[in-house]
């Protein structure tokens, strides 16, 4: 008989307690949380990685395995550089997207932090990759790592043939083009997913992958030869996907090229659900990690140093800073996402008459049942516009401010004095518009300029035509736009105009 | 229990895998990709990019306060530019949390540009402005920029390429290696920590011990009642609890730690000095004393790079010459003639009082438009080669920036070709032309430039 399972502040870590605990967490989970491993959750792969190893898979945004581009090092000369100076510390994980679910672990965490780590990534963040709607329609966690080793061998084996330069342009053109490189909806012709997992399953062989390679390599490097998305039936018009109609139109791209662009288009594809799911997959998983951290205190399995531990880095994740702060840029979906699905448990168990007029769908429903919904059927626009309580809003003291500042050419160069009016605050008239106004500000269009293919003249002069689609009087930063537009240019091969 | 661990199956759904020794180093390819790109723009970099600010700044890497003086470079060749909004333009709602006194209607004061006011609403996954710049220290830009350039190398003398250094004790620090661990210090400030960290768990338990000494005794009373039993019980477990709370804080914590720290201290004075010497008669104007300056500044960089400990000496002249400071130096205009042998003799004067020529490495620059008192010309050539001078020295550069001036006044030679005549007769004496700003760093570059095939 081993020795009772006891965590306290000054338990390090090893392997054997990692795994007792874990299958504590894991009984939680499915007895408490209704979250069954293996059916609500992926399979998980917990790893132990040192701070290099983090700032490794920092700059590979997150990713085990990457193609290689000099902004990744530059990524990471940033973060070791504010890791060094001691501006920011490192995370305690990384947690990937993947069928099994990858959660990295820092060597430096004690007991206490890996269990609360665990709980927050392999179940929180799991379960949500699993079963929110969002990445169940986007991203296939099964085929991801084999595709981003294909990726990788592709794009080094180009480097070989075509010069490291030459592809080095290629990808600075698309990541230019990134954020303007995502379905938004599902296109008639979806890629063949099953197809095409199973091909790059095949790639992942080591044996065959070689030859493999050199096949798609072959195959790419002959004009003429159909990606499976190049469709008939897509009107050059109003489309949004940039990199797709530039790889899929482009006059004068090489194959190998045009392949290289979809590898960005995927990669850019995959990570799409995560800017959607920030505050609804944080405000999860820091769920998680709360509700089981307590409970194994509760259990006996924590000692109460170990719990005030906890509690001390718990709330230095969901630190609110109020908008008087110098360091607060927004809210922090961590606090954001936490105090939604909370406060969503808390109407369900002790409901007040405002509840009641808000949420009476809630009303004698268990709380499992509602927070699971709330994480799993919406992205962070319509699960705050659907869940966001008046308490919560009071209890944050939200409050909209409006302004207006027209064309920056009309501006008077010496005012830096904006007229900004107080649109709504937390009291009975202004709960809706405030919860409105905070769903709005999810949404990409208030980051991500909408710009469309206005016409692209391919038996004429071959000219691209864009034009950014005026939200809110806002313009282009026509700087940074000109810089753009020269790298559309060089994937184009011929005259390229925005109408800004 | 051991054995039991080593046989027991895996947990069902789960991996453990420890990766700290696998897998290290991945993005150094990236790295490696990000450097060619930095070095490339430096490489290409223009001259504008290299105003350094002061001669003095340049080499400060160096320096007794070694405060890296950033370069900024590169910026364009990093951008990753998207498309997105103008922060000063159209309409603009944000949600803002905490608030203490603001009503519906209310004015809200903000301030336009970088802030964009106090609530700049980073939405999720807002990218933010990309204003991440590679700095790097003037010595790496340096390196990197001297590449492929060498200093002369007319013969080994005395030169001492390393400097000396003592390793002297400074103080305590809290990071280090485990040969530099303080344990004295150490175990100060652990037991700080303790004492105030179990104080009230003591404090408790020598009550509680008190009380279990005093019901153990013969003078307390219901000796067998229920009552003394439940308390004795509840006296030991609540003293085993505080125990095992007081034990349980660690002997040392990371905080804890102290190290030795010592540092580098050079002994060792000077390995080279370098001197200007520049004509600042009216004829130079403010255009010709920068391009003087730029030179001087990547020449005093570049020897700075030898020679860690690396005197300067500035020698202004009109038709006489003293010495001054750096800062006099570049900005002081007199009128006057211009008489250039003078600041030569001054020049001679200095280096027998201050140096052995034998243990330092001299080098010396002369920077004017080429204009002379013709009487001065023969002069010239005694005080520099005559006197011994040339000999002491490693090297010299005459610059000569401006629009040439054709033929000395009264038909005599100019001092350009002067000086020519001393280089021809010794390799030491290397000579340029600089017509304008743009031409300074590709004059650098023929001077220092590396000789193929050389031993």
């Amino acid at each position: 008989m081993s020795e009772p399972l006891w965590i306290t502040s000054h338990t390090d870590w090893n392997q054997d307690l990692i795994e007792r605990i874990w299958k504590e967490i894991e009984i939680i989970a499915e007895e408490e949380m209704d979250l069954k491993p293996g059916v609500d959750i992926y399979p998980n792969s917990i790893e132990i990685i040192s701070a290099e190893q983090m700032l490794d898979a920092y700059s590979s945004v997150g990713l085990p395995i990457h193609y290689n581009h000099w902004s990744f090092g530059k990524d990471f000369l940033k973060s070791h550089r504010a890791y060094q100076s001691g501006r920011q510390g490192l995370a305690y994980e990384i947690v990937i997207n993947t069928n099994p679910c990858i959660s990295y672990l820092m060597e430096d965490n004690n007991m206490v932090m890996q269990t609360m780590v665990m709980a927050h990534a392999a179940i929180g963040h799991n379960a949500v990759f699993k079963n929110n709607e969002t990445f169940k329609h986007w991203t296939n966690a099964g085929s991801i790592i084999d595709y981003m080793i294909f990726a990788r061998d592709y794009i080094r084996q180009c480097e070989e043939r075509y010069g490291a330069e030459e592809v080095e342009a290629v990808l600075d053109a698309a990541h230019a083009l990134a954020p303007h490189g995502v379905d938004k909806f599902k296109r008639k012709h979806q890629p063949r997913m099953s197809e095409e997992a199973r091909l790059i399953k095949l790639l992942a062989d080591e044996e065959i992958k070689q030859k493999e390679l050199d096949i798609i390599m072959k195959r790419t490097s002959m004009q003429d030869v159909d990606l499976s998305e190049h469709d008939a039936d897509d009107s050059p018009e109003e489309e949004e996907n940039l990199l797709y109609f530039i790889m899929k139109h482009s006059p004068s791209l090489p194959q190998w090229k045009r392949e290289i662009i979809r590898i960005v288009y995927k990669v850019n594809q995959y990570f799409y659900p995560q800017g959607q799911t920030k505050n609804l997959n944080e405000g999860f998983a820091s769920f998680a990690h709360y509700y089981i951290m307590t409970r194994l205190e509760e259990k006996g399995f924590l000692s109460s140093d170990a719990f005030m531990f906890f509690l001390e880095s718990h709330s230095a994740v969901i630190y609110q800073p109020v908008y008087k702060d110098r360091w607060y840029s927004g809210a922090n979906p961590y606090a954001l996402g936490f105090a939604i699905l909370m406060d969503v448990k808390r109407m369900c168990e002790n409901p007040t008459d405002e509840d009641r007029e808000w949420f009476p769908h809630l009303m004698g429903r268990r709380w499992q049942d509602a927070v699971k919904e709330a994480a799993f059927e919406y992205r962070d626009d319509s699960f705050i516009a659907q869940w966001l309580s008046p308490k919560v809003i009071r209890d944050l003291r939200l409050f909209t401010i409006s302004y207006d500042q027209g064309n920056p050419e009309d501006q008077d160069e010496d005012e830096d004095h904006i007229v900004a009016i107080v649109s709504e605050i937390h009291d009975d008239v202004g709960y809706k518009n405030v919860r409105n106004a905070l769903a709005r500000s999810m949404e990409r269009i208030n980051y991500v300029p909408q710009i469309v293919v206005r016409e692209a003249d391919l038996e004429g002069d071959r000219t691209l035509r864009l034009e950014y689609v005026p939200y809110m009087g806002r313009t282009l930063d026509l700087n940074d736009a000109d810089l753009v537009t020269d790298h559309i240019d060089s994937l184009w091969g011929y005259a390229v105009e925005i109408d800004c | 229990m051991s054995d039991d661990k080593k046989t027991s199956p895996p947990v069902a759904n789960f991996i453990f895998i420890d990766r700290r020794n696998t897998g290290r180093g991945k993005s150094s390819n990236n790295r490696q990709k990000l450097l060619k790109r930095i070095r490339d723009s430096i490489r290409n970099a223009k001259p504008e990019d290299i105003d350094a600010g002061g001669v003095h700044r340049a080499g400060s890497a160096h320096g007794a306060n070694s405060q890296t003086n950033p370069v900024k470079v590169a910026r364009q060749a990093l951008t990753e530019p998207t498309f997105h909004y103008d922060p000063n333009s159209g309409e603009h709602e944000l949600v803002l949390i905490g608030n203490d006194v603001w009503l519906k209607g209310d004015e809200f004061p903000m301030s336009k540009g970088k802030g964009r006011g106090k609530g700049s609403g980073s939405g999720p996954g807002e990218q933010g402005e990309d204003d991440f710049i590679i700095n790097i220290s003037r010595s790496e830009f340096y390196d990197v920029f001297f590449e492929d350039c060498e200093l002369p190398d007319l013969k080994e003398t005395h030169e001492k390429d390393l400097p000396e250094h003592v390793m002297k004790r400074a103080g305590f620090q809290k990071v280090g290696n485990p040969g530099q661990l303080a344990v004295v210090r150490s175990f100060k400030h652990s037991l700080a920590r303790r004492l105030a960290l179990t104080k009230p768990s003591r404090d408790e338990l020598m009550e509680l011990e008190d009380e279990l000494k005093y019901l153990m005794s013969d003078n307390a009373e219901h000796e067998s009642t229920d009552l003394w039993a439940q308390r004795v019980l509840a006296v030991t477990t609540r003293i085993a609890e505080l125990k095992r709370k007081v034990d349980g804080i660690g002997l040392y914590e990371e905080v804890d730690l102290r190290y030795r720290k010592t540092e580098k201290v050079q002994v060792k004075a000077s390995d080279a000095v370098l001197c200007m010497l520049m004509d600042i008669s009216g004829s130079m104007d403010e255009e010709k004393k920068r391009m003087a300056r730029k030179f001087f500044t990547l020449q005093y960089a570049f020897i700075v790079k030898k020679y860690p400990q690396t005197d300067l000496i500035f020698i202004p002249h009109t038709d006489e010459a003293e010495e001054v400071d750096e800062e006099e130096f570049f900005t002081t205009r007199k009128s006057g003639g211009t008489v250039v042998s003078p600041a030569w003799a001054l020049l001679h004067t200095i280096i027998k009082e201050r140096y052995d020529a034998n243990q330092t490495n001299i080098y010396v620059s002369y920077a004017g438009d080429g204009d002379n008192w013709d009487s001065d010309n023969p002069n010239v050539t005694k005080e520099i080669v005559e006197s011994g001078l040339m000999a002491k020295l490693r090297h010299a550069v005459y610059v000569q920036v401006g629009q040439s001036f054709g033929a000395g006044y009264g038909g005599g030679p100019t001092l350009w070709s002067i000086m020519q005549n001393i280089a021809s007769s010794s390799k030491k004496l290397a000579m340029i032309k600089i017509a304008d700003e743009h031409a300074v760093f590709d004059a650098f570059k023929t001077v220092y430039k590396k000789r193929g095939g050389k031993k």
